[in-house]
């Protein structure tokens, strides 16, 4: 893990505190942020920081949910966003020096990926306790995946616009706060002198 | 020359729709599927029969295999192909049909049916109302707006 100051861990709790407001809160089925600050804390802080992240929120969604506790899946949901976060820190050695339009593109189809990514795994997640139950595994995982499809594609659509539109904007706001620490202790300095 | 960064990322984005439409046809597969089985479970209580809207302009409309409840009427039938108004006279025992799809009878023209005599090969007139009017198995209808 590296090693955080005071407010990028701050900031770390915010985003936490902010996804899991969104995630807990009623909203359309599969329509959903906590992939996208998972991406940025991915990129903001690494890989490491950025699973564990996407892992966190979807610990503590599995248990308060307003769809119920997630049971079998929640295994399935805390791996499946801990990639997305892991992701991000890959991303981040790979976007220096592109511009924006591009960015947005490329943030655009990896949240799409991502997503299917996180689909397939959370699918497979729904698809044991059928499977545990006597029924064949493939029957299982056909119907789970099945049954899924139509949410799969509002999760992957509305990911590719939220990635999309929202990454640029949101990395560059984000990424001001943890550089305030030099502001800030010149302020105090100012304020001690007076 | 196109490069390596671009091809990566089009081809994750073309894997993701292969993948999405992979599974969303698996989806539709399975819920045609679902519909195939039940309608063989309801073959015992269900007829299909075949139902032409011949709209007076040229324009004729066909409705073939239209699955209805055994023992349903005419206007049963139609009214699960086309959206019907009508109105009914408990005197008469009858009701009348006001419109079919939008177009209403006026004082010159009417909705009329027929039915398709399959031994006379022609078209025979209705000679009851079209909710008294039991389908059989495989019957061709026609509404006529005359």
């Amino acid at each position: 893990m590296p090693s955080l100051n005071a407010r990028q861990i701050a900031l770390l709790s915010v985003l936490t505190a902010v996804s899991l407001g969104i995630q807990l809160a009623p909203r359309p089925p599969n329509v959903e942020f906590t992939s996208l600050f998972a991406f940025i804390v991915g990129v903001l802080y690494g890989s490491l920081v950025g699973g564990f992240f996407g892992g966190f929120v979807m610990f503590v969604n599995g248990f308060l949910s307003p769809w119920g506790f997630a049971g079998f899946i929640m295994p399935f949901q805390i791996v499946g966003m801990a990639t997305v976060g892991f992701a991000g820190g890959i991303y981040k050695r790979y976007v220096v020096g592109i511009n924006p339009a591009k960015v947005c593109a490329e943030v655009a189809v990896l949240g799409a990926f991502l997503t299917l990514l996180y689909d397939i795994i959370t699918n497979v997640g729904v698809a044991v306790p059928p499977a545990l139950s006597g029924v064949s595994w493939h029957i299982s995982l056909i119907l789970a995946f099945s049954m899924g499809a139509l949410f799969s594609l509002v999760h992957i659509i509305s990911n590719i616009a939220l990635f999309g539109s929202g990454f640029i904007l949101l990395i560059k706001a984000l990424q001001r706060v943890p550089g305030g620490e030099t502001l800030w202790s010149e302020k105090e300095l100012l304020h001690s002198q007076r | 020359m196109v490069r390596k960064r671009t091809l990566t990322f089009a081809t994750l984005a073309v894997l993701v729709w292969a993948a999405l439409t992979t599974i969303l046809f698996g989806y539709y597969y399975l819920r045609f599927q679902e519909y195939v089985n039940l309608s063989r479970e309801y073959e015992a209580v269900t007829m299909r029969v075949h139902i032409t809207i011949d709209y007076g302009n040229g324009t004729n409309v066909w409705y073939n295999d239209t699955l209805v409840p055994l023992g349903a009427t005419l206007l049963n039938a139609t009214e699960t192909v086309a959206d019907v108004h009508s109105t009914p006279y408990p005197q008469y025992q009858a009701v009348f049909i006001d419109a079919i799809n939008g177009i209403f009878t006026t004082e010159t023209h009417f909705w009329w049916w027929k039915h398709w005599d399959s031994e006379a090969q022609q078209w025979k007139d209705g000679e009851v109302g079209a909710d008294i009017y039991k389908l059989k198995p495989q019957e061709t209808v026609m509404w006529q707006y005359v």
